[in-house]
C-alpha cells in the first residue's frame, strides 16, 4: 500500500472496524483521502463500502477503531468537522411534504446559515429552480438525487461523501452525475470520496481508489498505478501484422486477442512482455508502441478473487 | 337529611296532649299567608366545600316556595324554609316522649310520616310549649343518615319567624373507588359530619305575593 | 433554537398533524350541543345524590361546568392523540429515510433529539390548551358564566368555587393536564427512538397507558400499593385544583413525580439513541 503527505490527508481512517453480532462487516480499515482526490471505494455489493460510510458520517458506531477529518478526531471533534463535510447515503430522502426549498432550508441550516440565492442557486445547478417550491413528494427518483447532490453542494462543504450516487438514474442521469463529480474536483477543488459497483462509472472518474471485499480492505492507492502494476493485456503496434500474427501465435505463454489495423491485441504471461518486445524484434517485425492495457474489471476481479498481490 | 318543617301529628290514635300542642302551632301562623326573607347559608361539612351562600326567599301559603340567587344556591330541601302549612297532624303517627328541659325545650314529640314518599324517616321535635314554638328537630334516615336542627326565632311583626337555624349533619363515609397517590388514603372514621348554619334577615311579611312569581324558573 | 424551530415547523407542516386537533373540536362540539339539548338530564344525573336532601338554583349548568365536565375524558382521548405525533416524531424519520440525511449534520444527536423532545411537549401542550379553549370557549358561548359546581359522579363530595376564583385556578388545571399528558409524550418518544416506524410506538405506548390504567383503579391491596407510583393516577391532576382547599402538597408531589418520569423517559431515550446504529 502506498503512503502519503500527511497534510495532504482529508480523511483517514484507523483499524475502521464494525461486527454485527459475531459477523464482521468491515475489519480493520485503513483508509487515506487526499484533498482533491475522486477517491472511489470500490466493492461488490455486501462488501462493507456503505458500512463504512456511514462509520465516516457517525451513523453507525464503529466497534474498534478512529476517524479522522481535516487531522481531527471525528468524535471529539465532531461539530466541527462535519461542517466541513456533507453526504448522502444510499438513496437521498426528504421530507416530502415540504417543498424542495424549505428542505434545502431545514438541512443546509443545519450546517451553517444559507440564503435565499444561495439555495436557489444550488437548486439551479442541478436543473431543479423550476420545481423549488413544489413538494418533493411529486419528484421523480432522478430528481430526488438531483436534489441530494444539491443539499450536499449548499453549504460548500471540503469533503464530500456519496455513496453510490448513481444508483437507479439513467444513463443520461449517471453520465451527468460523473460530469458533475469531475467538475467539482476540477473547478472547486472539491474532495469526493465516493462509493460504488460500477467498475467502468469509478474508471471515468476516478483518481484515487481502494477496493473491499467481505469488509476488508484489499487495495488502495491511485488509480494509474493500481491498474499498471501486473499488466498482462498488452497492445502493440507493429508492421508487419501478419507476421506478427503468426509469431505470436506460436508462442505458448501469449495469446492473440484482436489484431486489426497494424495493431494486435495481446494477452501475455506477466513478467513476460519485454521477452515479446525483444522476440518480434529478433524476427523481423517492427514495434511502434508496447503499452499495456489493463482495465479495472481486471484489476477488480483479480484482486478480489486473491491472484493478484499487492 | 332534615326536615325541620313543622309536621303535625296524624295519629289515628293520637295523642291527645300531642295533638294539642301541634294545633297550638298552627293557630299561631294561620294569619301567615306569605313573606319575603334574606337567607345566608354557610357551610362546614367535610365532603361539601362552598363559600358562603346569600339568596331571597318567597314563600306563599299553603306551599308554594321558590329561590332567587344570583350565584349557583343549594339550600336544604323541606325544611330550609319555614312552613306553618306543614303543619297537618293527620300526615303523621304522633307519640310524645319523655320531657327535658334542655334547650328551652319541654315537650319531644316522636312523628312518624305516613306518607309513602316520605316513609323511611323518624322525626323527633322539640317544643317550648310556653310560646308554643318547634325549638329542636331531629331526623334519622334509613341508612344511617342523622340530622338535628336547632331554631332560634325573633319577632316580626306579630309573628315569630326563624332567625337563625343551626344544622347538624351525619351520614356514612363512602370510599372513592379512584387511584391514589401518595396523600393518606385511610378515612380517620367511616362517617362524615358538618354543620349548616343558616341566617334569616329582612323578612319582609304578608306583602300579597302574586302566584305567578312562582311560576317562572 | 433553530433545531427547536425546525422540528416544529416540520410537525406543523404536516396535515396529519391536524387529525387530532379536529378530532378534540369534533368531539367538545357535539358534546357540549347534545349538552345544552340535555341539560335538565345532566344535572339530573350529575346532581341525584344531593337533589334529595337540597334545592340547587342558579346556572350550575354554565361553561365552567361543561368545561371540567369534558375534561373529565382528558385522560381517554388525548393520550392517543399525542401518541400519533410523539410516537411518529423520531421513528418516522427512519421510515422516510430522512433519518440519513439528519444525523450527519454538524449537530450532534442529543441536540436533534432534544429539539424533536421539545417539539413533541409543545405539540402536547397545545393540543391540551386548544381542547380547554374550545371547551371553555363555547361553553361560555352556549351556557354562560356562574359558579362551578365540582362533584365526582358516586361520591358525596362536591365543591363550590365562586366564579372569580375559576379563571386562576382553570388555568393552573391546564397547566396540570399538560403536565400530567407530558409523561405520555416522553413515553412515546421513548419508544419512537427504539423502533423504525411509528406503529410500534403508538401500540406500545397506547398498551402502557391502558394497562397502568386497569391496574391502578382495581380495588386490590395489591395494585393500591404500587399505584402511587403510576403515571396514570396522576392523568387527574388537574382535578386538584379545583378542590378546596387546594392540596397544594399532594400537587407538588404528584408533579415531582411526574417530572422525574419525564426526565427519566427522555434521558433513556437519549442515551439509547446516541448509541443507536442507524442501518435503515
Amino acid at each position: 500500500m502506498e503512503t502519503s503527505d500527511p497534510q495532504e490527508i482529508v480523511l483517514k481512517t484507523h483499524g475502521l472496524s464494525k461486527k454485527f453480532g459475531e459477523r464482521w462487516a468491515a475489519k480493520d480499515l485503513n483508509l487515506e483521502v487526499h484533498r482533491g482526490d475522486v477517491f472511489c471505494f470500490l466493492g461488490p455489493n455486501g462488501a462493507g463500502k456503505s458500512t463504512a460510510i456511514r462509520m465516516i458520517l457517525t451513523l453507525l458506531r464503529p466497534t474498534a477503531g478512529s476517524v479522522e477529518l481535516f487531522g481531527k478526531d471525528l468524535y471529539r471533534h465532531r461539530s466541527e468537522v462535519l461542517s466541513r463535510v456533507s453526504g448522502i447515503v444510499e438513496k437521498p430522502d426528504f421530507y416530502g411534504y415540504l417543498s424542495a426549498y424549505k428542505n434545502l432550508e431545514i438541512l443546509g441550516s443545519m450546517t451553517c446559515p444559507v440564503r435565499k440565492n444561495e439555495m436557489i442557486e444550488s437548486l439551479e445547478m442541478v436543473g431543479l429552480k423550476s420545481r423549488a417550491y413544489e413538494k418533493v413528494k411529486t419528484f421523480s427518483h432522478g430528481m430526488k438525487q438531483r436534489l441530494g447532490i444539491a443539499q450536499a453542494l449548499l453549504t460548500k462543504p471540503e469533503l464530500i461523501i456519496l455513496d453510490e450516487p448513481t444508483a437507479g438514474l439513467d444513463p443520461q442521469g449517471m453520465k451527468e452525475v460523473r460530469e458533475l463529480i469531475k467538475g467539482l474536483s476540477r473547478e472547486r477543488g472539491m474532495t469526493i470520496f465516493l462509493s460504488s459497483h460500477l467498475l467502468a462509472e469509478i474508471e471515468l472518474v476516478a483518481t484515487r481508489m481502494a477496493v473491499i471485499h467481505h469488509g476488508e480492505l484489499i487495495a488502495q492507492g491511485r488509480v494509474s498505478e493500481l491498474l499498471s502494476r501486473e499488466p498482462s493485456d498488452f497492445s502493440i503496434e507493429v508492421t508487419p501484422l501478419p507476421l506478427a500474427v503468426q509469431l505470436i501465435g506460436r508462442l505458448p505463454w501469449a495469446k492473440i486477442l484482436s489484431a486489426e489495423n497494424g495493431r494486435v491485441e495481446v494477452w501475455i504471461e506477466p513478467g513476460r512482455s519485454s521477452e515479446l518486445n525483444r522476440f518480434l524484434v529478433t524476427n523481423h517485425v517492427e514495434v511502434f508502441s508496447f503499452s499495456p492495457h489493463r482495465t479495472l474489471e481486471d484489476f477488480f476481479l483479480k484482486v478480489t478473487e486473491g491472484t493478484s498481490e499487492i | 337529611m332534615l326536615v325541620f318543617s313543622f309536621l303535625l301529628p296524624g295519629w289515628t290514635a293520637a295523642d291527645e296532649e300531642a295533638s294539642r300542642y301541634l294545633d297550638a302551632i298552627e293557630k299561631k301562623y294561620s294569619g301567615l299567608r306569605d313573606y319575603t326573607v334574606d337567607v345566608y347559608v354557610h357551610f362546614d361539612i367535610e365532603t361539601f366545600k362552598a363559600p358562603d351562600m346569600q339568596a331571597r326567599l318567597y314563600f306563599k301559603a299553603p306551599d308554594k316556595m321558590k329561590i332567587e340567587s344570583k350565584k349557583v344556591f343549594f339550600f336544604p330541601k323541606e325544611g330550609g324554609y319555614f312552613n306553618p302549612g306543614l303543619f297537618k297532624k293527620e300526615d303523621f303517627e304522633i307519640k310524645l316522649l319523655e320531657p327535658t328541659t334542655e334547650g328551652g325545650t319541654e315537650v319531644r314529640l316522636k312523628m312518624i310520616p305516613k306518607k309513602k314518599e316520605m316513609r323511611g324517616r323518624e322525626f323527633v321535635l322539640g317544643i317550648d310549649r310556653k310560646n308554643n314554638l318547634v325549638k329542636e328537630i331531629a331526623i334519622s334516615q334509613v341508612g344511617g343518615r342523622e340530622a338535628k336542627a336547632g331554631i332560634e326565632y325573633d319577632r316580626v311583626g306579630s309573628f315569630e319567624l326563624p332567625k337563625h337555624i343551626s344544622l347538624t349533619l351525619e351520614f356514612p363515609f363512602m370510599e372513592s373507588n379512584e387511584p391514589r397517590g401518595f396523600e393518606s388514603v385511610e378515612p380517620k372514621s367511616n362517617r362524615v359530619t358538618g354543620k349548616i348554619e343558616i341566617t334569616y334577615s329582612n323578612y319582609k311579611v304578608n306583602t300579597g305575593l302574586e302566584d305567578v312569581l312562582f311560576k317562572s324558573k | 433554537m433553530k433545531l427547536f424551530w425546525f422540528e416544529t415547523y416540520k410537525t406543523f407542516s404536516r396535515w396529519r398533524t391536524y387529525i387530532s386537533f379536529s378530532a378534540i373540536a369534533i368531539v367538545v362540539i357535539v358534546s357540549e350541543i347534545v349538552m345544552k339539548l340535555s341539560a335538565d338530564e345532566i344535572l339530573y344525573r350529575m346532581l341525584k345524590i344531593f337533589q334529595k336532601d337540597f334545592m340547587i338554583t342558579g346556572n350550575v349548568l354554565n361553561g365552567w361546568f361543561v368545561g371540567a365536565f369534558l375534561m373529565n375524558t382528558l385522560h381517554i382521548h388525548i393520550p392517543f392523540l399525542i401518541t400519533l405525533v410523539a410516537g411518529d416524531m423520531v421513528s418516522g424519520e427512519a421510515t422516510s429515510g430522512t433519518v440519513r440525511l439528519l444525523l450527519i449534520r454538524p449537530p450532534s444527536r442529543s441536540r436533534i433529539l432534544t429539539a424533536k423532545y421539545l417539539t413533541a411537549l409543545l405539540y402536547t401542550a397545545g393540543l391540551v390548551l386548544f381542547f380547554g379553549f374550545v371547551c371553555i370557549s363555547l361553553g361560555l358561548s352556549l351556557f354562560g358564566t356562574g359558579d362551578l359546581v365540582v362533584h365526582y359522579y358516586g361520591r358525596v363530595n362536591i365543591a363550590l368555587i365562586p366564579e372569580s376564583e375559576i379563571p386562576f385556578r382553570m388555568v393552573l388545571a391546564f397547566v396540570a393536564a399538560i403536565w400530567s399528558m407530558t409523561v405520555v409524550a416522553s413515553l412515546a418518544f421513548l419508544f419512537s427512538t427504539l423502533a423504525e416506524n411509528s406503529v410500534g410506538p403508538i401500540i406500545g405506548t397506547m398498551a402502557v397507558v391502558i394497562v397502568f390504567l386497569v391496574f391502578g383503579n382495581l380495588p386490590l391491596d395489591f395494585f393500591r400499593n404500587f399505584s402511587p407510583y403510576l403515571f396514570t393516577t396522576y392523568m387527574n391532576l388537574w382535578q386538584r385544583f379545583l378542590d378546596d382547599p387546594i392540596p397544594w402538597g399532594n400537587i407538588t408531589r404528584s408533579a415531582i413525580l411526574l417530572a422525574l418520569h419525564n426526565v427519566g423517559l427522555f434521558l433513556i431515550a437519549l442515551i439509547l439513541y446516541r448509541r443507536k446504529d442507524i442501518k435503515s
